[in-house]
């Protein structure tokens, strides 16, 4: 999140995905996302990854301080943690801290009421949407307290904390960004987050969250794209790596393990998969999907580039679409 | 009923009198003046802003980018005789010089006109909270912008 008065109208960053690359790979790759112009970066914090194919799922606060480690200017956070049953908020909000000092002013926290194929792996039951908005609800509500630094007890519907106090803190509590993606979520974004997250270019989301308290407040998106030297290249790559692109609802959120999700997709056309994403060479294709969530009213917009290679994109990146946005 | 109250006028002796076809809220809606017990009440052609920025749609990024200076609302795209088609958002602002206003443009957006009072539209944000309130004409000329804040501001000064 850009927190400063220089705030550009829109800002580009690089999207680090833990379900398909290994975290040294995703840490070498903050850093040449820092070399390459990019001032942000999101991490997806997952349990498993989509589809088994993708092969990779490391524990998102390891991989965090090793970017600390290997950047300097990068603000980066996730994409995002579901604070509500895999991990305990008292958790989530330690480990946030703990990123928080170690990037020094650069980390985020993005939250999200999560997908059964990460968050039931403990045999805990799954809630249905409502229930877990208001899980989420109450452990930002946890986490903030937390961060206040005194001892918390609390006794709400969901959680229990006792005794509970942070010692490692930073100076200013990070931002906390909440995803949403129906009205309902964005309007408890603009309620009780600094920021809201979103993977679709939904004005009316936007202008929800903005209208219930988020105005003047950060915009996130997440954009998928695979750069490749030829458009049939990219259309392969998406399609062996991303193949969950196809899925909308339920069928993201409610199944339980990556070989289910592969199971669903044999019924996906090959045309669904890709229809969401800019394929190929050209600028022009991928800066039109990025003109439509600056559209929509995000002014920062996380670039996902699907599959192993990262590096051919950042190149064109650092060439292309950097330049075409004024560097930012 | 105003032909029938103009004609019954006429019967009394009233040498000039006119039945304006497009009623009271029509007069009220652009902005007209008017007097009675109503016309003190807070309305959206009071808290509207009027200095908005606006662009048109043949316009580029580049063009416009300059006239958001310290508006943090959108630019209003107007068509001819200040006619609202679209809103564009700070945000679109970022993208390359040379994209089109028309293509980065909202459509549609709602719009309310002059004579609603702050009473009136207050709830209706509490149940439908939008960032901004784009006011027209009748004819959809517009107006300006009232922030949504303002509107609850004079509702609860209304009320007393």
């Amino acid at each position: 999140m850009a927190e400063d008065a220089e705030r550009p109208l829109l800002e580009l960053g690089y999207w680090l995905s833990c379900e398909e690359h290994d975290p040294r790979a995703l840490v070498r790759n903050a850093a040449r996302a820092e070399a390459a112009g990019f001032g942000l970066a999101g991490i997806s914090d997952h349990f498993h990854p989509w589809v088994p194919e993708q092969g990779q799922s490391p524990f998102v606060w390891s991989v965090l301080g090793g970017i600390a480690g290997a950047t300097e200017r990068l603000r980066v956070g996730t994409g995002v943690t579901a604070p509500l049953i895999r991990v305990h908020p008292a958790i989530v909000a330690q480990a946030a801290a703990t990123a928080a000092v170690m990037l020094d002013g650069r980390f985020f926290l993005g939250v999200g009421t999560g997908e059964r194929l990460n968050e039931q792996v403990t045999g805990a039951h799954w809630p249905r949407p409502d229930v877990r908005r208001e899980m989420l609800e109450e452990a930002v509500g946890v986490i903030r307290r937390l961060w206040d630094g005194g001892p918390v007890d609390h006794r709400g519907a969901h959680y229990t904390v006792e005794h509970a106090q942070l010692f490692t803190r930073p100076p200013q509590p990070p931002p906390i960004v909440v995803a949403g993606s129906s009205k309902k979520s964005a309007a408890m974004a603009g309620r009780i987050g600094d920021g809201f997250f979103a993977v679709a270019p939904s004005a009316r989301h936007v202008e929800v969250f903005e209208g219930a308290g988020g105005r003047g407040k950060p915009r996130l998106a997440q954009i998928h794209v695979c750069w490749a030297p030829t458009e049939d290249e990219a259309r392969r790559t998406a399609s062996r790596w991303w193949p969950n692109a196809a899925l909308r609802g339920a069928a993201l959120t409610e199944l339980a393990h990556p070989k289910d999700m592969a199971q669903v997709l044999e019924l996906a056309r090959p045309e669904d998969i890709v229809r969401k994403i800019a394929l190929g060479p050209d600028p022009q294709r991928h800066l039109d999907l990025v003109a439509s969530f600056a559209t929509a009213g995000f002014d920062q917009v996380l670039v996902h580039q699907i599959g192993p290679d990262q590096e051919g994109f950042l190149r064109f990146a650092e060439q292309e679409l950097l330049p075409a946005l004024g560097g930012r | 009923m105003s032909p029938r109250a103009a004609w019954r006028l006429e019967q009394l002796g009233f040498g000039e009198t006119y039945n304006y076809v497009g009623s009271k809220m029509d007069w009220i809606g652009e902005c007209l003046p008017f007097e009675g017990t109503l016309a003190d009440r807070p309305r959206l052609s009071t808290l509207a802003e009027t200095d908005v920025p606006t662009c048109e749609l043949h316009e580029t990024v580049a063009q416009v980018r300059g006239r958001l200076g310290g508006w943090e609302l959108a630019l209003v795209v107007t068509g001819p005789a200040r006619v609202v088609v679209g809103l564009v958002r700070a945000e679109a602002l970022g993208l390359e010089d040379a994209r089109q206003i028309a293509t980065v443009m909202q459509e549609g957006p709602s719009t309310y006109r002059p004579h609603v009072t702050a009473a009136e539209l207050s709830p209706k944000l509490e149940k439908r909270p939008v960032p901004w309130v784009v006011v027209t004409t009748l004819s959809g000329r517009l107006l300006g912008v009232a922030r949504p804040e303002a509107v609850h501001a004079a509702a609860k000064a209304d009320r007393g």
